[in-house]
């Protein structure tokens, strides 16, 4: 019984911190974000398993955990505003080349994370080369260049 | 704010949404911030302001923690008086429903016996001359979360020293 409450505790604790601390925090992760995580795992793990170290409890851990899982996103397809709520919005933070700086501050982003997505994912060059960037709900940033001459700038 | 551009991209974009959400995240990070406060000043364990003491006057002086966490060490000490022991030994007493909800690891220095009664358990401990204070300390782990009340007291005086504490999970 109790391991169940402590997985659910768990569970729901880290998915309200995570959700609340932002999707940049873990999106285009870095290697001290990987450290980060596997520290903040050691740090939940004796919270969760306690002083049972039975093959059982960690059976019936990992069973809760991928139960709410899957609960949860049956939830969600059921609920678009829990949906909402729980991975947030993508958000266009580069329109024709021009940075929109208030949202990109607001969601922790800057110039030099769009530019790097632009090198990584289509080998641009400059912001002016990028049509859209849009800061998706996985905290990923997708580009979508601007082609010569096909789609005019408009600004 | 950046108004809402008509553009060809098929995005579910909510601005308003965002905005929100960016309040709601504002928000957390504050309480992410007081709730690292209290656990530095000792609101969710061990700290200075957990740390608390009751006293029988001219007996026992006992200090406990006020806010403890389901199986994680935590002292119980309890300082005599002189006037508290009688014929080279100082019998305190510790009531059993405390003593149910926890597990007492250590007993410094450890008693030369215990005495078992209904209600209480006593612990008898030599002195080795009258008239000098002794601190026994009870090293334990809750095991039971939420509020708990107990209470500590001597065979040879009247009354007792009732505490409470609450045991995070």
């Amino acid at each position: 019984m109790e391991s169940v409450i402590r997985a659910a505790a768990i569970y729901g604790l880290l998915l309200m911190v995570f959700r609340l601390t932002g999707n940049r925090s873990l999106g285009q992760i870095t290697t001290f974000d990987f450290i980060l995580l596997l520290i903040i795992s050691e740090a939940i793990q004796n919270g969760m398993v306690g002083t049972d170290h039975s093959v059982t409890n960690a059976f019936v851990l990992v069973l809760t955990l991928l139960t709410f899982d899957i609960g949860l996103s049956l939830l969600k397809s059921r609920l678009p505003a829990l949906e909402r709520w729980l991975e947030g919005v993508p958000l266009v933070i580069v329109e024709h080349g021009h940075p929109l700086r208030d949202r990109m501050q607001k969601s922790r982003v800057d110039v030099s994370d769009v530019l790097t997505a632009a090198r990584k994912l289509h080998g641009l060059e400059r912001l002016d080369q990028v049509k859209y960037a849009v800061l998706e709900r996985s905290g990923d940033i997708s580009i979508i260049p601007e082609h010569g001459g096909s789609d005019p700038p408009r600004a | 704010m950046a108004s809402r551009q008509a553009h060809d991209l098929d995005i579910d974009q909510d601005l308003a949404f965002a905005q929100r959400s960016w309040r709601v995240q504002r928000a957390a990070w504050l309480g992410m911030g007081v709730v690292l406060l209290l656990a530095l000043a000792g609101v969710l364990g061990a700290g200075p302001l957990s740390r608390s003491d009751a006293s029988l006057p001219g007996f026992l002086r006992l200090e406990y923690q006020r806010f403890a966490r389901y199986q994680a060490p935590q002292a119980l000490i309890a300082r005599l008086e002189p006037a508290a022991t009688r014929a080279g030994e100082a019998r305190l007493w510790v009531d059993r429903q405390y003593l149910d909800d926890s597990k007492v690891d250590t007993i410094t220095p450890p008693p030369s016996r215990v005495e078992a009664a209904a209600d209480r358990l006593v612990y008898v401990f030599s002195t080795r001359r009258p008239g000098e204070p002794v601190t026994i300390v009870f090293t334990l782990q809750s095991e039971r979360i939420g509020l708990s009340s107990g209470r500590v007291g001597l065979d040879d005086a009247e009354g007792f020293v009732p505490f409470r504490q609450f045991v995070y999970p």
